[in-house]
C-alpha cells in the first residue's frame, strides 16, 4: 500500500513539470504581443519597448524558459504585467473561493448522483427511471452558463431565496455559504449527470452477476444487496468523480462569469486575454496541481474500494 | 464580454421572463444627475456594477473604465471636467496663468489640501514628482505621449509648479485634467512604500481606498478631510458583475444600486419599462469605424472607398440592430465633441451610387475585401450586418474575427486591409484625430488607414491658441478627412447606466466613467 501511494506520489512532479512546460511553450505561440495587450494600442513604441524589456519579452525564449524554471524552483512566478503584485499572491487569493465552489459541487454531484442512479438501476424501465434519465440528460446538454441565469431568475429574483451575485461578505461564513448555493447546485448539475449515469449502469451491470442473485436467493435483505452491489461498482465512480472535479474547475469559469464570483477560471480567462504570461503560468500551475492532488488523493483511495489494487 | 455574445439568446428567453413580471410606466431619459452635496444617513454605501475588474490602482498604468472610475474616486488632477458639460474647471489648482508665447504655464496650487492617512499636504513637488513619473520610460505609461509636450517641470516655493512647453500646444490643459497622466500623487507615500505602495494608493480624491478583493469588489471610504466637502456616502462598492443578465437582476433586487455602462439594447428597453428604475443615457466620445487600408488596392482608390461609404446602411444599423443605442456621426468625432460639424461630404445610404462608382473605378464585377474585426461583443456582431451591405453591391466580403490579443497585435503591425476601430476617447479632439487619422498614428498606432491628408490641419489646429479659429481648423480637417474617405463612420457610443429611484447625483463622464461625489442613496 505504501509502495503504491509513493508510486503515485512520485508521478505528481513530471506530471505538473510537464504540464507547466507545455503552458509556457503553448502561451508564448499564441499570436498577439503582451505589451500592446497590456498597454493598448495608443501606447508609444517606446513605451511599448519599455515594458518588453521591463519583462523580459525581449530575451530569447530559452532565456525566459531558464528564468521561469530558476523562479519555479525559488517559488517565485514573478509579478503579473498589468497589476504588479506577485502573481502567485494574486491566484492564492483567488484559489480558496474556486475550490470551496469546486469542492461544494462535487459534493452535491455526489450526494445527487449516486442515489439517482441506485434508484434508477433498481427501478429499470419504469416511469420513475425514464424521468430521472431525462432530468440528468439535462443536466449534461444544458449549458452551465444557461441553467445559471435560469436559477438567478427563478431563486434570486422570482423567489428572493439566495443573493444574485457575489460571494457573501468576507469573514462571514454563513454570508458565503448562502451565497454559495446557487453556483454549487449549477455546476454540480453535469457532475450529478455522470455520476448518476454511471452509477446506473455500473449497478446494473453487477446486480446481473451471478453472486448477487444467489445472495438474492439466499434471502439477504435489499439493503444488504445493495449495499454490496455499490461497493463493487464504486471504483469507476472514483474514476467519474476525480474528473468531475476536473471539468468542475474548468466549468467555473462560466459559473463565475454568470454569479459575478472570484475564481480562479476568471483569473486564468483575464490572464490569457492580456497575456499576462506570469499570472497565466501561475494560475496554471496551481489549477494543475489541485487536479492532480485530486486525482492523487482518489488514486489513493482506490485500494480502500477495491482489493485487487492493495495486491 | 465573450461569453457575452453566448448569451445574447438566452437574455431573450430571460427577458420573457423578467417582461412578465415588469410595471409598464416607462421611465424618463435624462441627463446624469445633479451633483449638489446633499445630506444622507450614516453608514450609507453605493453599489456600482463594474463589467470588468479594476486592474491596477495606479493612474500612470494602462487604463481601462473601471481603472478610470476607481482612479477619479481617489485622485485629483489640477483640473477637472465638470461632467455635465465636459468643459475643463480647476480642481487642485487655484489660479494659473499662460506665458504670451503659449511656452510657460504656472500653476498656483491649493493650500491645505491632504492627501490620505496623513501622507501630508500636497505640495509643488508631489506635482512634480508625479508628471515626472509619467515621462520617465522606467515607468511604461502609454500616457506618456501626452505629456510629451513638456519640456521641462520646476517648482517655486511650496505651491507654485512651473511648465515649460517646447511648442505651444493649445490642448495643453486637457492633458493636466482629470484622469490618468493628470492626476497627482504622493510622493512620500510612494517613496516610504516602494512596491507596497500599489496596492495601498494614496491620493488626495474624494474617497480612500480600503480593501480590494480580486474578481469581486473594490470597497472606498469617504475621506473626511476632503478638499471640496466630504462627500455624503460613507461606502462605495465597485462591483465586479461582467454578465448583463445577472446584473440587471441584482439592480432589480437592490443588490447594486447603480449599472454602470450597459451595453445590451434589449436590457435597456427592459429597464426603462419598469417601475423603480431609470435608466440615464449620455452621448459618449466613443466613435466606431470600419477603417480601411489605403495603401492596398482597390482600396488606394477613393472612388472606391466612396462606393463602400455609399454601400453600408447605418441609418438600418443604428435603428434596427442598436434598437437606437447608438447615434450616426458623420465624422471620426462624434457630435458631442465642439469641433464636430455635418458640414462635410456625405455618404447616405445608396447602393445603386455605390455600384456606379464601383463601375467609374473598373470594378463593376466587385473585388474581394477582407474585413477584420475583433472577438469582443459588439464588435463581432455588427460587422456581419455591414458585410451583408457590402455584399448587396457587389463587393465579396471575406469576414475575420480575430481573438482580441491576436488582434490588437496585427493591427498593431499593420498588416490587416482592414479593422473595426472604436477608440475611447478624451475630450480632447486632437487625441482621437491625431490616433485615428494623423502619420503620428501610423501603426503600431491605429491608423491603420496610413492617412495623412488632413496631417497640415491638425498640426496647425494643435498650434493655434485662439479657441474660435482653432475650431474651425478641426472643422476643416474634417472636411478633408470626408473628402478623402480613410475610414467609414459607422456610429458614436451612447453611455447608458441603469440606477434604482433610490440614488441620485450619480455622474458619468462622456469619456466612459463613473463618478459618486455628491451622489446619495436611500433604500
Amino acid at each position: 500500500m505504501l509502495r503504491y501511494a509513493a508510486s503515485r506520489l512520485i508521478l505528481v512532479i513530471p506530471t505538473v513539470l510537464g504540464m507547466v512546460t507545455i503552458a509556457f511553450f503553448t502561451l508564448r505561440a499564441l499570436p498577439g504581443d503582451p505589451a500592446i495587450a497590456i498597454l493598448g494600442e495608443f501606447a508609444t513604441e517606446q513605451a511599448l519597448q519599455d515594458l518588453r524589456v521591463a519583462l523580459g519579452l525581449d530575451q530569447p525564449l530559452w532565456v525566459q524558459f531558464g528564468r521561469f524554471v530558476r523562479g519555479l524552483v525559488a517559488g517565485d512566478l514573478g509579478r503579473s504585467a498589468i497589476t504588479r503584485q506577485p502573481a502567485m499572491r494574486e491566484v492564492m487569493s483567488v484559489l480558496p473561493p474556486s475550490l470551496m465552489l469546486a469542492g461544494c459541487s462535487v459534493l452535491i454531484a455526489i450526494l445527487a448522483g449516486l442515489p439517482i442512479g441506485m434508484v434508477s438501476a433498481l427501478r429499470q424501465g419504469s416511469w420513475v427511471d425514464y424521468l430521472l434519465m431525462v432530468v440528468t440528460i439535462s443536466g449534461i446538454s444544458f449549458p452551465v452558463f444557461w441553467i445559471g441565469l435560469i436559477m438567478i431568475v427563478l431563486f434570486a429574483h422570482t423567489i428572493k431565496l439566495f443573493p444574485a451575485v457575489g460571494a457573501g461578505s468576507p469573514g462571514d461564513l454563513l454570508s458565503q455559504a448562502h451565497a454559495m448555493v446557487l453556483p454549487a447546485i449549477v455546476l454540480a448539475a453535469g457532475g450529478t449527470a455522470y455520476i448518476a449515469r454511471l452509477t446506473r449502469s455500473a449497478m446494473l451491470e453487477i446486480l446481473r452477476q451471478d453472486y448477487m442473485l444467489v445472495a438474492k436467493a439466499m434471502g439477504i435483505r435489499e439493503r444488504r444487496i445493495l449495499w454490496y452491489g455499490l461497493r463493487n461498482a464504486l471504483p469507476p465512480i472514483l474514476g467519474v468523480i476525480g474528473v468531475t472535479f476536473a471539468v468542475a474547475i474548468g466549468n467555473a469559469i462560466l459559473v463565475e462569469v454568470v454569479f459575478s464570483r472570484p475564481g480562479l477560471g476568471s483569473l486564468i480567462i483575464k490572464a490569457t486575454f492580456s497575456r499576462d504570461y506570469q499570472l497565466l503560468q501561475a494560475g496554471l500551475l496551481v489549477l494543475s496541481i489541485s487536479v492532480v492532488l485530486v486525482n492523487l488523493v482518489l488514486d489513493l483511495l482506490y485500494p480502500l474500494v477495491d482489493p485487487r489494487v492493495r495486491r | 464580454m465573450a461569453f457575452g455574445t453566448r448569451l445574447k439568446g438566452l437574455g431573450a428567453l430571460v427577458g420573457l421572463v423578467l417582461a412578465a413580471t415588469a410595471a409598464q410606466p416607462p421611465a424618463a431619459l435624462d441627463g446624469a444627475g445633479g451633483a449638489a452635496l446633499a445630506q444622507q444617513a450614516p453608514g450609507s454605501v453605493l453599489r456600482i456594477r463594474i463589467g470588468s475588474d479594476v486592474t491596477s490602482f495606479d493612474p500612470h498604468r494602462p487604463s481601462t473604465i473601471e481603472n478610470t472610475s476607481f482612479s477619479v474616486h481617489v485622485y485629483d488632477g489640477l483640473f477637472g471636467y465638470n461632467l455635465r458639460t465636459m468643459t475643463i474647471e480647476p480642481r487642485l489648482v487655484r489660479e494659473y496663468s499662460v506665458s504670451e508665447d503659449g511656452l510657460t504655464y504656472t500653476f498656483h496650487l491649493r493650500e491645505g489640501v491632504q492627501f490620505h492617512r496623513n501622507f501630508g499636504e500636497l505640495t509643488a513637488e508631489d506635482v512634480k514628482f508625479s508628471y515626472e513619473r509619467v515621462l520617465n520610460p522606467a515607468t511604461a505609461s502609454p500616457w506618456r505621449a501626452d505629456l510629451r509636450a513638456i519640456a521641462s517641470i520646476t517648482t517655486e516655493g511650496k505651491y507654485t509648479v512651473v511648465i515649460r512647453l517646447s511648442a505651444p500646444n493649445a490642448n495643453f490643459l486637457h492633458a493636466l485634467t482629470s484622469r490618468n497622466q493628470a492626476l497627482i500623487l504622493s510622493k512620500r507615500a510612494i517613496e516610504q512604500m516602494g512596491n507596497d505602495w500599489a496596492l495601498n494608493p494614496v491620493g488626495t480624491g474624494a474617497y480612500m481606498f480600503e480593501a480590494w478583493r480580486p474578481g469581486e469588489r473594490v470597497v472606498l471610504r469617504a475621506n473626511p478631510n476632503y478638499f471640496r466637502g466630504r462627500s455624503p456616502i460613507d461606502r462605495v462598492e465597485l462591483m465586479l458583475i461582467p454578465e448583463e443578465t445577472s446584473a440587471e437582476i441584482a439592480l432589480l433586487n437592490r443588490e447594486i444600486d447603480v449599472f454602470f455602462a450597459l451595453q445590451s439594447p434589449e436590457i435597456i428597453q427592459r429597464l426603462q419599462a419598469r417601475s423603480g428604475v431609470t435608466v440615464d443615457s449620455r452621448p459618449a466620445l466613443i466613435s466606431c469605424h470600419l477603417v480601411l487600408n489605403n495603401t492596398v488596392r482597390p482600396l488606394n482608390d477613393v472612388r472606391v472607398r466612396r462606393a463602400m461609404a455609399h454601400a453600408v446602411n447605418r441609418e438600418s444599423l443604428v435603428r434596427d440592430f442598436f434598437r437606437g443605442t447608438k447615434v450616426l456621426t458623420a465624422t471620426p468625432l462624434t457630435p458631442e465633441y465642439q469641433e464636430y460639424t455635418t458640414e462635410v461630404p456625405q455618404y447616405p445610404y445608396d447602393p445603386a451610387r455605390a455600384r456606379a462608382l464601383l463601375a467609374e473605378a473598373g470594378l463593376a464585377g466587385g473585388f474581394d475585401f477582407h474585413y477584420v474585426t475583433v472577438a469582443l461583443a459588439p464588435y463581432d456582431q455588427f460587422p456581419v450586418a455591414v458585410a451583408e451591405d457590402l455584399k448587396a453591391v457587389g463587393i465579396r466580403v471575406r469576414l475575420t474575427v480575430m481573438e482580441r490579443a491576436a488582434y490588437g497585435a496585427a493591427r498593431a503591425a499593420g498588416t490587416i486591409p482592414s479593422a473595426t476601430t472604436c477608440p475611447s476617447n478624451s475630450p480632447n479632439p486632437d487625441t482621437l484625430l491625431r490616433a485615428l487619422v494623423h502619420s503620428d498614428g501610423f501603426p503600431p498606432g491605429v491608423n491603420t488607414a496610413r492617412y495623412n491628408g488632413a496631417d497640415e490641419l491638425l498640426n496647425a489646429a494643435q498650434r493655434e491658441r485662439d479657441p474660435a479659429k482653432r475650431v474651425d481648423l478641426y472643422r476643416q480637417a474634417q472636411r478633408q478627412i470626408m473628402t478623402d474617405v480613410p475610414l467609414i463612420p459607422l456610429y458614436a457610443d451612447r453611455l447608458f447606466t441603469a440606477r434604482h429611484n433610490g440614488v441620485e447625483g450619480v455622474l458619468t463622464s462622456a469619456a466612459f466613467w463613473v463618478e459618486s461625489y455628491g451622489a446619495t442613496v436611500r433604500r
